[in-house]
């Protein structure tokens, strides 16, 4: 994680040196970009399928996002990407159920990013559980594009836990999954997964904990902000 | 350009159960999920603070409130449900405003999308635009609410001699299956005879069919001009208490019309709910229907329909989502292992529910059950009151309920039950007892029920240390003497405030007429047809019974009246009404009600000596 300020002074230098157009764009795009209040903040929400946990070894093979304007999830703006990888997706299809042909389908990884990084252009990031998508994000962006990509991001479980610390309550195995979550805020249950879906619910859960948040006062954006 | 998909079937997915879009086709569906946007609103929030809205929303998931300006309540949304476009309440149109009942996700369409929807797809279109026709048909209904008599009448009358025997004239009114004959003196009308009159002037006399019929008719019967407004006529019938009338001209009879003809042409069928009960296959489909009592409720008590009938009402869908209930139960479990009923007990049993009800249920079974049996049908009353529940038919507090294995038993073990209260009475079995003796088979085997129904009504007509016991009980729940102000006037002198009709009016009155069909063997729940049965078997007097009658009638419809307001108002309908709020002519007629309720207690009382 990195201090704002080193943040912004990477996204600046991002903007002015690098070379690569759509990272150039979307570092610049971060400069721009003033978080406040939810219903301000553009925001995409994304989620990936890898063949496994480790950012180093495994490979993303799937990416998925929506984006949030003026607090409004605009379904018109989903996408979902197979990711063609080389490595086989192994016992992970257990998880995510994407077979090795399904992924042959699929877009080669530099497609996928640059349609992601174009997708969140002066937008900021949503995940929910962010260190592991944002660690496989980076990796594949130094393969990419030979930078370290900046992230200004919005973690879902990370707002409940601190929900939770302030309120001093437990926090037990599995209480912060999305889909226990999503049970506990009275949302829909999903019955089929994938990235997109995946995606969306994150969406809806920010919605959720936002309002939750705000009926204790008019929530901001800014102090659940983490930076990478 | 990277190959991308809009993965949106888990939006249509949901789409597809929501109306009107379960007409389109999956294509045109995708292509709406893609337009939508999704929002999240607090309980209490506000979301609409006018309409019609630029577009429309769709309900994922929580409540929403409409309610008028003045934030009067209108309807209530839920899941799967619309609003934000033109919205005709009861036929009519009104604006209106929507607020989060519970924390709501939802599926905003806007309105340039929405406009476009509708001129591409003639089915949606159709949906939108038909509410228009709603309301052309709603206005065509209060036209037909001004429109005369004459309009309701489906054939000309049936009519005899008056020196005709009365085994022709019933022979005719079969032949002709009609309900009721005009009886004519010289071309003139001078009588009317009906079914009832053929059961409780004949039959129950005993009198010599070959008499003339000019002898059990009405004489000079009511009748009413065939220009007559429909309303008008309603409200003449139901003040007199007459279910046929004749429609006169200038020419003489032109037909007879019934309460049940002017009714139907009023409005459509407030029963038409059971039928889309029966049509679902899930707790949640039921779910939704559920939600549509409250303005059910509502127009029911206001087209003023009579107290009985709407109790009637309400009980037959209370028993068509049991009913549905145990059939779906029956198709997840497989079919029974033996024989069994569902019976209901308390105001269902007695068609007499209102907008407030809990569940009183129980099963009877062939045989007494191995544990295969017994898990059979633990889950099936476990599915069924739970769903129940859910249903809002809220847990019995006492338990009287099939989920509580006492009442989950054999026959035999019923019959014990009954045995056992009625030999040994003693306070919690004669409190038992008025539960139980109001019962109903409502699913299942019939007979088991026959049979149970049988031995206890024999039993408790052989008993009369029983019945005391009951016509103690009977005899706790007392009408108030009076009102003064804001209080009640008790009998011990002291005051309270406000009124529970329940308790101090309908409760009374049931356990009076209760003892009567005791006494008499008397089957049925139905307080109405108890003492009507009562009567016809002569144990009641004719007098005694329009006074119970008209004292249930008139606290009921109190009751009825003040829980439609409160429902309408979005609270909870209670039995308990503030003294305030009732008019002084409706405090003296109440008065009168309840103190012909006490006299009534009071012959009781002599008639066990018992206090």
């Amino acid at each position: 994680m990195l201090s704002r300020w080193r943040y912004r002074r990477r996204c600046r230098a991002l903007a002015q040196d690098c070379v690569q157009p759509t990272v150039a764009a979307y570092s610049a795009g971060c400069v721009g970009l003033i978080v406040d209040k939810l219903l301000n903040t553009p925001i995409i929400s994304v989620d990936l399928e890898m063949t496994g946990l480790d950012a180093k070894q495994n490979h993303i093979i799937a990416i998925a996002w929506t984006q949030l304007d003026n607090g409004r999830i605009r379904l018109a703006s989903n996408r979902h990407l197979l990711i063609n990888t080389q490595q086989s997706v192994g016992y992970s299809a257990a998880i995510h159920e994407l077979m090795d042909n399904d992924v042959a389908r699929g877009v080669p990884l530099e497609t996928g990013l640059e349609a992601l990084f174009e997708a969140a252009r002066g937008r900021l990031w949503l995940f929910h559980h962010a260190g592991l998508d944002v660690a496989f994000l980076q990796q594949a962006c130094i393969a990419w594009a030979g930078v370290v990509m900046p992230f200004m991001v919005l973690d879902t479980m990370k707002m409940e836990l601190d929900i939770r610390k302030r309120q001093n309550l437990p926090i037990h195995q599995g209480d912060l999954k999305l889909g226990k979550l999503r049970t506990n805020y009275k949302l829909p249950a999903y019955t089929a997964h994938n990235a997109l879906i995946d995606a969306c619910a994150t969406a809806e859960l920010l919605l959720a904990v936002a309002a939750k948040m705000e009926a204790v006062g008019s929530l901001n954006l800014q102090p659940h902000l983490t930076y990478f | 350009m990277p190959k991308k998909f809009h993965d949106l079937s888990f939006i249509a997915e949901f789409l597809h159960t929501v109306q009107p879009f379960n007409s389109i086709e999956t294509g045109a569906l995708h292509k709406l999920a893609s337009k939508l946007e999704v929002a999240y609103y607090v309980q209490g929030k506000t979301i609409l603070s006018s309409s019609p809205s630029a577009g429309i929303a769709i309900i994922r998931k929580g409540a929403v409130r409409l309610a008028d300006e003045s934030h009067k309540f209108l309807d209530k949304r839920s899941e799967g449900e619309l609003f934000g476009h033109e919205i005709f309440f009861h036929g009519e149109k009104k604006e209106y405003i929507a607020e989060a009942e519970e924390d709501c996700l939802l599926w905003h369409l806007g309105a340039d999308d929405f406009e476009k929807l509708r001129s591409e797809n003639n089915l949606i279109g159709e949906y939108f635009s038909s509410h228009l026709n709603t309301r052309l048909r709603a206005a065509t209904q209060v036209k037909h609410n001004v429109t005369q008599v004459r309009d309701l009448l489906k054939r000309p009358p049936v009519s005899v001699d008056r020196r005709m025997s009365i085994h022709a004239v019933a022979k005719k009114m079969s032949a002709e299956n009609v309900s009721s004959v005009l009886v004519m003196c010289d071309k003139k009308l001078c009588g009317i005879v009906t079914d009832k009159d053929l059961r409780q002037r004949v039959l129950a006399k005993a009198l010599n069919p070959d008499e003339a019929i000019e002898k059990v008719m009405t004489v000079n019967p009511m009748s009413v001009a065939a220009d007559a407004g429909v309303d008008a006529t309603l409200l003449m019938m139901m003040r007199q208490n007459y279910h046929h009338l004749p429609v006169m001209d200038e020419t003489g009879p032109l037909g007879l019309v019934t309460a049940g003809d002017i009714l139907r042409a009023q409005s459509e069928h407030p029963l038409r709910i059971v039928r889309d009960i029966y049509k679902q296959n899930s707790i949640e489909g039921l779910l939704k229907l559920h939600g549509r009592l409250p303005s059910l409720f509502e127009r029911m008590v206001n087209l003023g329909r009579d107290v009985e009938q709407i109790g009637r009402l309400v009980t037959l869908i209370t028993d068509a989502f049991t009913t549905r209930l145990i059939q779906l139960a029956e198709q997840s479990l497989g079919p029974a292992p033996m024989r069994y009923a569902w019976v209901v007990f308390g105001s269902q049993a007695r068609e007499e529910q209102t907008a407030r009800t809990d569940q009183d249920n129980g099963i009877v079974l062939e045989r007494d059950t191995d544990a295969d049996e017994a898990v059979y049908f633990a889950k099936l009353s476990d599915f069924v009151c739970e769903g129940l529940d859910k249903l809002g038919y809220v847990f019995c507090p006492g338990e009287i309920m099939a989920l509580n294995l006492k009442w989950r038993v054999s026959l035999t073990r019923w019959k014990q039950h009954f045995d056992s209260w009625i030999d040994e009475p003693e306070p919690k079995s004669v409190m038992y007892c008025s539960i139980f003796f109001d019962i109903r088979y409502l699913y299942g085997d019939k007979q088991l029920v026959q049979d149970l129904q049988n031995h206890a009504s024999t039993r408790a007509m052989e008993n009369r240390i029983f019945r005391r016991f009951m016509a103690t009980n009977a005899l706790l729940h007392k009408p108030p003497l009076g009102f003064f102000r804001r209080f009640v006037q008790e009998d011990d002198g002291s005051h309270s405030e406000g009124l529970n009709l329940k308790h101090r009016g309908i409760v009374p009155i049931t356990d009076l007429v209760r003892m009567r069909a005791l006494e008499s063997g008397i089957q049925d729940a139905n307080t109405f047809r108890r003492i009507e049965l009562a009567t016809v078997s002569g144990v009641m007097n004719e007098n005694d019974a329009s006074s119970l009658r008209d004292a249930l009638r008139l606290i009921n419809r109190i009751r009825l009246n003040h829980q439609s307001t409160q429902m309408m108002a979005g609270e909870k309908p209670t039995n308990f009404v503030p003294i305030e709020d009732l008019s002084p002519l409706l405090r003296r007629n109440l008065k009168a009600a309840f103190m012909l309720v006490a006299e009534a207690q009071k012959a009781l009382a002599s008639r066990y000596q018992v206090h």
